[in-house]
């Protein structure tokens, strides 16, 4: 149900005359996830996204994993120092 | 701005004429944001788009108002003396039947101060009113019964509306009360 992943803010459920869908009922529960995710794509007004819905239609990528080992950087050879008699 | 060439714009050739069934109306001054004009617009589509949307104040909306196919339009004049141009919005409708609603709003708003939104054929959206000036009832035709058997009864209603500069709307239409704003 599109209304887990979006609360409708601003104005009571009911209908609304959209850009892009024409007129949808807000009241509706089936409403189509993918058609409100567009709403709110383009900023809709009327429309906010709830922290279900911003796991499940934006979910963060997991972090690249860290080297286990340490990576040894290499070091110049000291050259030796003669000592002046 | 920047002028461009101007070609043959209709998408995939859809051109049809007239305007959606549905105008949207509402009071002017239950009108809490309204959407912004242009300021120094690099292109002339920009030009000619109004950004934003209508919002309304805490517990209005905007209603919906039913019209007969083919009998809306709008018309768009020029109105205005040399270096003082603008033009003049008129829509018209045709509302069937003599209801008492019909014969309500028209006593309701023949003096009122309005906003009104329309629909043409391509999906496109014309703004009548805006944050100084309102659209206004200023006459109608063909409202009464009809003469014959083979006419109808209604309400032809017709809405203008002066602007400087003529745009589309782009928002939405909340038909629904306002919570907040």
């Amino acid at each position: 149900m599109w209304n887990e992943y979006f609360t409708l803010i601003n104005v009571l459920p009911g209908r609304i005359v959209t850009p892009r869908f024409g007129t949808l009922d807000f009241s509706d529960p089936s409403l189509p996830v993918e058609k409100v995710q567009a709403l709110f794509e383009d900023d809709f007004p009327y429309l906010q996204i709830t922290p279900l819905g911003m796991e499940a239609l934006y979910p963060v990528p997991p972090l690249a994993k860290l080297p286990s080992k340490r990576v040894e950087t290499p070091t110049l050879a000291r050259k030796p120092v003669k000592l002046k008699a | 701005m920047d002028f461009a060439d101007i070609g043959k714009l209709l998408t995939d050739g859809k051109n049809l004429g007239g305007l959606s069934q549905k105008i949207y109306f509402g009071l002017w001054t239950d009108v809490a944001t309204w959407p912004t004009e242009p300021v120094a617009p690099v292109t002339l589509d920009a030009a000619g788009t109004l950004t934003g949307e209508i919002l309304m104040k805490a517990g209005k909306r905007m209603f919906e108002l039913y019209t007969t196919e083919d009998a809306a339009k709008l018309e768009i004049k020029p109105i205005g003396e040399e270096g003082g141009k603008g033009y003049e919005l008129l829509l018209s409708v045709f509302a069937p039947g003599l209801n008492k609603k019909l014969l309500g709003f028209m006593n309701a708003t023949k003096n009122e101060d309005l906003v009104l939104i329309a629909e043409d054929s391509e999906n496109q959206k014309y703004l009548l009113g805006c944050e100084i000036r309102s659209a206004k009832f200023s006459g109608g035709d063909g409202s009464g019964t009809g003469s014959t058997t083979d006419g109808r009864r209604g309400l032809g209603m017709q809405f203008a509306y002066r602007a400087h500069s003529l745009y589309t709307y782009t928002g939405s239409v909340p038909l629904t009360p306002s919570i907040s704003a």
